[in-house]
């Protein structure tokens, strides 16, 4: 048999949909005018001129960029019904299509699991926590005396919603309160802008990461008038200056919270009326927190420990994980794995991550105190400080990562030197490595995780 | 009460306000409730139960809210996790909570189909979202399409199977001789992507899409395009390799082309016969690229 083979060796990004569409259109209407000789089976081979991006119709671009870039865009048509879809799927608008707009919900009482969120650890698989309904209404009730709103807000969280911030926070309690949400798949902070006025956004989802972003794009732009009422921060430590910008700026208050996946979110956070920098609040209505050491004893206030939450918004377990789940769960108390302290009035403050902290010469050793000392130096933009085992021994060593700040250049005598200065000896790194970027979460988490010894990058397929 | 019921009392206390925008474009309440029930009887009909687990891997798109609230009315549970997770990462949480299907973009198909054969659980993938995102470079990027009758093979399974092993006889040819090809859609070196295809059906046709990379992929210029948070930017991409790291020279087109074309030859037992376009075909092209050229 003889098949068709089309070269186009300098092609225009457009060419990569248009050539075998055409030939695919040709083919299926052929079949119905039944004209001329059928299309053969074709192969086309193409490579492209100029740089190019081939685009669905939902995907922002920056055209004003592309140009001056010498990008070319290319726009490929919808697809849905009738049109081309991946072989072997269900699309979701003709499965919507088909069907009856009447339902009747199939029971299911509180206790039973609305969602099961993975939670990557520090060490270890991602473990599913499994989140009740009443769960999230203990969340969306526990949030009602910090997050004051009326029919006429107007929620955006941009955040994702597979995050369990953006879900609980972003998408449940805008429904359990009456109100709309604002959906933003995908975001240009200077675009986004211009969104929050035109829809009165009065109450912003987002985190530090997102936050900073948004204040160097409003720092470039004419005065804001903007409906914001509230702005929630969580899922990473807020930096006290950036409050305070915010606020000149935007001239709202961002309020920091607390939380975690097992814990449906939020358990303490800063209330309008009561806030403290630096602090993620007071525990929220019906959550109880506790400040214990290691031998579960709890601890005065201002004193560090591991925090334990308690309350209707603590989840069910982690899904098939027994063990993990009589580990971390005990009489209702969900211990964290967070450091932190409560002060006298109980805000809550957030030290560091217990699996974080590194055991030296019988020193425990917080990386997030060496970090913060970091960040201070001038010529540095992100820290991180990870323990890493020393051969043979269980002794750790302190090792940083660095990355730079923009246009300077700095060396690893000179940070040690730096720490020799304001540290204790035995809290000076061992060693120093620079870096570009560090990884990090959705959330903007840095994940100290892939910085380890011996890290393994979880998105490569193997052969076996 | 349970959050499917919360649903129901919104739409019916207030079935006019406004519960979602998007684009522009404002759902009431009682509009949502609507697509909701539509979405909870499509999945009923698939035979999503009570119990059973639906992942979402889907960014803030009015289908996420949709799948969340018509898992709550069927007693399912919701699995929503990142948009940015690859390979493992996604075959670990598919794995381990046993999904029954997964709803998710389009561009993300080719992901979850090379993992599909080792989770017996996931019977569906639903799609939606026109959020493809190919980059084209004038160095780096080959792509190889093809239009072909879905009766050369026997099952969608076949195509993969067949394609699959063809390009890897081809890359092997070229002197790629750690190339490895396991499922759906990915050719791999060392647990990196050298090359993906994929297909596209409409109606009695299988679009085959294959991009390959010859010479190392530079992203950076394409992000200040589009708007990715400068933290997450090595997260968008799969980890990936190219012809020219795997084979220790720069390869020529021409090469690579003739041995593509060759594996395909001995494949399907044909022979190619160079042409272009049919006068139909071309008042085609010349639509689909005044579409794709349009703002």
């Amino acid at each position: 048999m003889e098949w068709r083979v089309i070269f186009n060796n300098e092609g225009e990004v457009a060419d990569l949909m248009a050539l075998p569409a055409a030939v695919a259109e040709a083919r299926v209407a052929g079949r119905y005018i039944l004209v001329q000789k059928p299309i053969p089976e074709t192969i086309i081979l193409q490579k492209v001129k100029r740089k190019g991006i081939l685009v669905g119709v939902e995907v922002v671009i920056d055209r004003e960029e592309a140009e001056k870039e010498g990008i070319e865009i290319a726009v490929q048509p919808k697809g849905g019904r009738g049109g081309m879809n991946p072989a072997g799927t269900i699309s979701f608008q003709e499965l919507i299509l088909r069907a009856k707009d009447q339902f009747t919900s199939v029971e299911s009482s509180i206790d039973e699991m609305a969602a099961l969120i993975y939670t990557s650890g520090t060490v270890g698989n991602p473990k599913g926590a499994m989140l009740t309904h009443g769960n999230f209404f203990a969340e969306c009730e526990a949030t009602i005396e910090v997050i004051v709103t009326n029919e006429e807000d107007r929620f955006v969280s941009l955040v994702p919603f597979f995050h369990i911030y953006g879900l609980a926070i972003g998408l449940v309690v805008p429904l359990f309160r009456g109100c709309s949400t604002l959906l933003i798949p995908q975001y240009s902070p200077r675009n986004f802008l211009e969104r929050m006025d035109e829809e009165k956004i009065s109450i912003l989802i987002a985190i530090p990461t997102q936050y900073y972003h948004l204040l160097r794009a409003a720092k470039r732009k004419p005065a804001m008038k903007s409906a914001l009422k509230y702005c929630i921060s969580g899922a990473a430590p807020l930096p006290i200056p950036m409050i305070h910008d915010f606020k000149e700026t935007f001239g709202v208050d961002i309020m920091e919270g607390y939380g975690l996946t097992e814990t449906t979110s939020a358990v303490a956070v800063n209330s309008r009326h009561k806030t403290r920098p630096g602090s993620v609040g007071l525990p929220i209505h019906g959550v109880q927190i506790k400040i214990v050491n290691e031998d579960g004893q709890p601890m005065l206030p201002n004193t560090p420990g591991e925090i334990l939450v308690k309350g209707k918004v603590v989840m069910a377990g982690y899904y098939n994980m027994q063990e993990e789940t009589q580990k971390y769960l005990v009489e209702g108390w969900f211990y964290t794995g967070d450091i932190g302290y409560q002060d006298e009035e109980g805000f809550l403050y957030i030290t560091d991550r217990k699996k974080d902290i590194i055991i030296k010469g019988g020193f425990n050793i917080s990386p997030a105190e060496i970090e913060g000392l970091l960040i201070a130096h001038p010529k540095v933009k992100e820290a991180a400080v990870v323990g890493e085992k020393e051969k043979e021994g269980r002794e750790e060593a302190i090792k940083v990562f660095i990355v730079p700040a923009d246009g300077e250049k700095v060396t690893s005598s000179e940070i040690i030197e730096y720490c020799r200065m304001r540290l204790a000896p035995y809290k000076v790194p061992d060693g120093v490595e620079f870096r570009e970027s560090l990884p990090k979460s959705a959330t903007g988490k840095i994940l100290k995780k892939e910085l380890r010894q011996g890290y393994r990058d979880g998105r490569l397929i193997e052969k076996e | 009460m349970n959050l499917g019921r919360l649903l129901e009392e919104k739409a019916k206390k207030f079935p006019k306000r406004t519960a979602v925008v998007y684009e522009g474009k404002a759902i009431n309440f009682e509009e949502l409730n609507k697509t909701v029930n539509r979405l909870a009887n499509g999945l009923k009909s698939l035979g999503i139960e009570k119990g059973d687990r639906v992942a979402i891997m889907l960014p803030n798109i009015p289908e996420f809210v949709t799948t969340f609230l018509a898992c709550q009315k069927l007693g399912s549970v919701a699995v929503p996790f990142n948009t940015m997770y690859k390979g493992g990462e996604i075959f670990y949480i598919l794995k381990d909570c046993g999904a029954k299907a997964i709803v998710t973009l389009k561009n993300i198909v080719p992901l979850i189909n090379e993992i599909k054969p080792d989770l017996p659980n996931l019977k569906y993938i639903i799609t939606t979202g026109e959020r493809d995102l190919i980059f084209a470079d004038p160095e780096s990027t080959l792509f190889l399409q093809g239009v072909l009758s879905k009766n050369i093979f026997r099952d969608l399974e076949d195509a993969y199977q067949r394609v699959g092993d063809i390009l890897t006889q081809s890359f092997k040819e070229l002197g790629l001789r750690e190339v490895w090809y396991k499922h759906r859609g990915s050719l791999r070196v060392d647990g990196r992507k050298l090359a993906g295809f994929s297909f596209l059906e409409i109606e009695d046709i299988y679009i085959l899409q294959m991009v390959c990379f010859l010479t190392p992929f530079d992203p950076s210029d394409f992000f200040s395009v589009i708007w990715i948070p400068p933290e997450v930017k090595d997260k968008v991409l799969e980890p990936l390799t190219s012809i020219q790291e795997a084979l220790g020279r720069f390869p020529n087109d021409q090469e690579v082309r003739d041995a593509l074309l060759s594996g395909l030859r001995k494949g399907f037992g044909i022979t190619f016969k160079e042409s272009g376009l049919t006068r139909d075909e071309k008042l085609g092209y010349e639509k689909y690229k005044a579409i794709a050229k349009k703002r």
